[in-house]
């Protein structure tokens, strides 16, 4: 069927008006044929659409109603019967007759039918999950031989391993393009064949043949559409070799243009109706992609580290991550009265939001480490043991100079109050901690970039905060232009052994294409070699592309923080300066190796994105995580100590002894049982310019006797952990519950650990407990 | 499930709609005033609705009573002014509030104009559409005209605008990127 150009169905469906069969046929009517025009047609429309949703937007709505007026309203319900007719009810009344009645019913039924439509993709999603049992997984490379069971498995690393981790992710290559790796199959396939109870073996995914299942070969496209010059789904852009699909992320779905010549078919409202099956010990069954792409902001799936077994997987390694976004984006979400979607919660940090009172290294590292133990709130069975890192401070005088070059995206999705206006009182926070030696400079991009501000001495704040009020946002996005511009300015000015760092702020809508976006991650990786560092400040909300954000800092050698409001703005920006901008330590990579003889299985919770092999723990070539001045970073492991049974129970091992105490691998003086040590904590790290890695070394013992989270700070970080689970609904949550959450928290509000911490992070902490009571009203709705 | 109280709801409700409903109120009434007390009422009939009749569909329920009682209050002053005072009003009211226009660019001026050249009952719709981010069935329920003609407007007037967006030269509605 061809669409006419003026088809009115195009309007609608731009509008988000059209019912699911309607998009389904104008989706199959565009993917074949010739329909060029429509697809302009529609990226016109789009563009429209928006440009007038924002100029109508601009419309102030700022008049309140008065103070008494409000009061009227919200007394309403103490006020008694006979009272309420003193309560000011205007003259009109009883001109008119009130309508409640009239409002349809239809409207009802169909609002309820869309929320169950919603909850139905999901838990469908979980139900298939459940249904297709754990496979084995022959095709990872894991170190230790992983069992075939449910607690057996590490984050599995992929056979093309980069950064990536968490079983069911391990075919997706999370950020600007998402790689997926597999076959893919269209909804009612995979229903049919998850119903069917069918598996794939990960390696026999190729050969398989059910029901004619798609191949989708290297092939852009976006939110569940083909787009650019080849065909569309069920056009002639399938079959062949390759089993790779590359999918852009969505950046700008809302906005209608992906990439160079792209029109994206989806939008908010539609679900992405393509599944692929995933193999892995936790992911294993058929994922419907929009689990990924939720709404208009993009997360990268999480899927939790499973427990893994000490006999079958002795060491659990990982990278630091010191980026607390996640935890201003859920905020966000609370406040706003709304749950976020799980993938939004990345409990480690959540939990690096705070600070916790570790003594200051005193040593001849720069980093030291700290660990504590105790019973695990929401699995009495269990421990829970922290290890925490704490970086030294530099004191003010002794930092090194800064050469920073801020890149703002002042498109016009940037307008709104809680961006770019925000993104200026935030550099002028930033400019107030900067003095002699420092250079700021200004590259703006939109449509087209341009320097705002060249590189300028900070003494010179007159200057700069005219540069910083001369910025305004307009036009469409055009990100990966900027950012050379930005990276030339900091190679020009660059300070031998100084700050050099680019600070990317913006609300992620890169309209770059797929491959920009492989090009700009490849440059920024190279850049880091330069030692030009990159910083991503998140703003505003409904558009944020979060996995792209954090992938890109990730690549920079940066962090990557969110600021919903000028408090946050001030933490990360001045007060945080030296930790954020002063790399202390880089690539700390920690491993922990779990004693046989006193753990039987362990789980680290978070960290799912920065998991490595165990190999990789003493490879220096491996990037990590960075930690700058000041900062601490918090890792909790639950562990289920030797004697508690394991569910789903699992059969004894034949041919290892267990404890199998010498089959550690590594540990420095193997087959001394070390009775008493529960583990040992192992820590990497380079000095910032340097190359070769450093190792420190701290082994743990069991915890004595300990019936309670004593320490203020293990408490505190276990409401933490217990807060994301729960929003997370996590299959690990155990017992735990909002009330938990909140119980452990004010406990640890109570401690004398609480009086040591500095009144901001006393204020921090507080305020969490507030958070967990609004998410605990709002899941009781 | 335990339900927010009543007053927990009416708050949410206020706190989310108060702002956007009195912008509304104000350009049926064209006075601050009385819009005010528009809405006030609104929510005070809120607080006497049954809450199972307005959950799901609050911000529909919320522009129609506040349009209905608006439209009242405006009919019965209208009375009582001289009707060209009115047509002056009206015409005022198209123009950009003066707070907008000092941060308005070229593109946002147009799109102005181009409302303003719609008819009032386009306008209420439209502005009900790419304001207030309502459906056609929820418009449908404010302003009680039936789906299909909510539809008819908001497409007539979508292509009205278009056109005087698009004739304009100069203003891109949105930089396309090259081609690589």
């Amino acid at each position: 069927m061809m669409l006419k150009k003026d088809d009115p169905l195009l309007v609608d469906y731009v509008l988000g008006e059209l019912d699911q069969a309607e998009v389904d046929r104008i989706f199959a009517a565009l993917s074949e044929g010739d329909n060029g025009d429509a697809l302009a047609e529609i990226a016109a429309l789009r563009g429209t659409v928006d440009t007038l949703r924002q100029a109508l937007a601009e419309e102030p709505a700022t008049e309140c109603l008065a103070e008494e007026q409000r009061d009227a309203v919200l007394r309403w319900e103490e006020v008694g019967e006979d009272q309420r007719e003193d309560a000011r009810i205007p003259w009109w009344k009883g001109l008119w007759t009130y309508p409640v009645q009239l409002i349809t019913a239809a409207s009802v039924i169909a609002i309820v039918v869309f929320w169950v439509g919603g909850t139905i993709s999901r838990s469908l999603d979980r139900h298939q999950q459940a249904e297709s049992a754990p496979q084995p997984t022959a095709s990872t490379a894991a170190d230790a031989q992983a069992e075939p069971l449910v607690v057996a498995a590490n984050p599995v690393v992929p056979a093309k391993p980069e950064r990536k981790a968490g079983s069911g992710l391990q075919n997706v290559e999370i950020g600007g393009s998402i790689r997926v790796h597999g076959n893919f199959y269209d909804e009612s396939q995979a229903s049919q064949l998850a119903a069917q109870g069918q598996q794939i073996a990960p390696d026999q995914a190729q050969v398989h043949t059910w029901a004619a299942p798609r191949e989708v070969n290297d092939l852009s496209f976006s939110y569940g559409f083909a787009t650019g010059g080849g065909g569309g789904f069920g056009g002639g852009g399938f079959g062949g070799g390759r089993d790779e699909l590359r999918m852009g992320v969505p950046r700008s779905f809302n906005t209608g243009i992906v990439g160079s010549s792209a029109v994206v078919l989806g939008d908010s409202t539609e679900p992405l109706r393509y599944w692929w099956y995933s193999p892995g010990p936790q992911g294993s069954g058929f994922q419907n992609l929009s689990t990924l792409l939720s709404s208009g902001e993009a997360y990268a799936s999480i899927v939790e580290n499973p427990f893994a077994r000490v006999t079958a997987m002795p060491l659990s390694t990982f990278g630091i991550d010191v980026d607390t976004a996640s935890y201003s984006n859920v905020r966000r979400f609370l406040q706003q009265g709304s749950l976020p979607p799980a993938d939004a919660v990345r409990i480690e940090e959540l939990i690096n939001y705070f600070a916790y009172a570790y003594p200051e290294p005193a040593g001849p590292h720069p980093v030291s480490v700290h660990a504590e133990s105790g019973t695990c709130p929401w699995a009495p069975d269990h421990l829970l043991a922290k290890i925490g890192l704490q970086a030294k401070d530099v004191p003010r005088d002794a930092r090194p100079a800064a050469n920073l070059v801020f890149l703002l995206d002042v498109s016009g999705s940037m307008k709104e109050p809680n961006k770019l206006p925000l993104v200026k009182e935030s550099m002028k926070a930033l400019l107030r901690e900067l003095d002699e030696g420092d250079r700021v400079a200004i590259v703006t991009y939109a449509s087209t970039s341009a320097v705002a501000l060249p590189s300028t001495p900070a003494p010179d704040s007159d200057r700069i905060l005219a540069a910083i009020e001369g910025l305004s946002a307009g036009g469409s996005t055009h990100g990966s232009a900027g950012i050379q511009d930005a990276y030339d300015i900091a190679q020009q000015h660059f300070i031998e052994d100084g700050v050099n760092r680019v600070i990317l702020a913006t609300d992620g809508d890169f309209n770059v294409g797929v491959t920009d976006l492989d090009d700009l991650v490849r440059m920024i990786e190279a850049k880091r070699q330069s030692n030009i560092f990159l910083t991503a400040l998140g703003f505003g909300m409904g558009n944020l592309k979060d996995a792209t954000l954090e992938q890109l800092a990730d690549k920079g050698n940066g962090n990557y923080a969110y600021i919903d409001d000028f408090g946050e703005a001030r933490k990360v920006l001045a007060d945080e300066l030296m930790g954020t901008l002063f790399t202390v330590a880089k690539d700390v990579k920690i491993q922990v190796e779990f004693n046989p003889a006193q753990v039987q299985a362990y789980r680290l919770i978070g960290y799912e994105n920065r998991a490595l092999v165990a190999r990789d723990f003493n490879d220096d070539r491996k990037d990590a995580g960075e930690i700058g001045a000041g900062h601490s970073v918090t890792a909790l492991y639950e562990i289920v100590p030797v004697g508690v049974p394991i569910e789903p129970g699992v059969d004894g091992l034949r041919y290892q002894s267990a404890p199998a105490a010498d089959a550690v691998g590594e540990a420095p003086d193997a087959g001394t049982p070390h009775g008493d040590e529960m583990m040992l904590v192992k820590l990497r790290y380079k000095l910032p310019d340097g190359d070769a890695s450093t190792k420190i070394e701290v082994p743990v013992e069991k915890p004595q006797d300990t019936p309670d989270l004593t320490p203020d700070d293990l408490r505190f970080a276990a409401a933490v952990a217990a807060f994301g689970l729960v929003l997370r609904d996590s299959q690990y949550k155990g017992s735990a519950d909002y009330d938990l959450v909140i119980e452990l928290a004010e406990g640890a509000l109570r401690g004398p650990g609480f009086k040591r911490l500095s009144p901001e992070n006393q204020q921090e902490r507080k305020a969490f407990v507030d958070l967990a009571v609004a998410a605990k009203t709002l899941s009781d709705r | 499930m335990t339900e927010v109280s009543k007053a927990a709801w009416v708050r949410d409700a206020l706190d989310c709609h108060e702002r956007s409903l009195l912008r509304y109120a104000r350009r049926i009434t064209r006075n601050a005033e009385t819009a005010r007390d528009v809405v006030q009422d609104t929510f005070l009939r809120l607080c006497a609705a049954d809450r199972g009749q307005v959950d799901g569909h609050l911000a529909p329920w919320l522009y129609r009573v506040c349009r209905n009682r608006a439209l009242d209050v405006a009919r019965k002053e209208a009375r009582m002014e001289s009707m060209t005072e009115a047509l002056a009003e009206t015409q005022a009211s198209l123009e950009p509030p003066p707070s907008a226009a000092a941060a308005m660019r070229e593109t946002e001026g147009l799109v102005w104009r181009a409302i303003g050249g719609l008819r009032e009952d386009q306008q209420e719709v439209f502005r009900l559409k790419f304001q207030e981010q309502l459906s056609y069935k929820e418009i449908s329920e404010v302003t009680g005209a039936n789906v299909n003609h909510v539809r008819y407007l908001i497409h007539t007037s979508l292509k009205q605008v278009r056109a005087v967006l698009e004739v304009s030269p100069g203003v891109p509605l949105r930089a396309q990127r090259s081609e690589p």
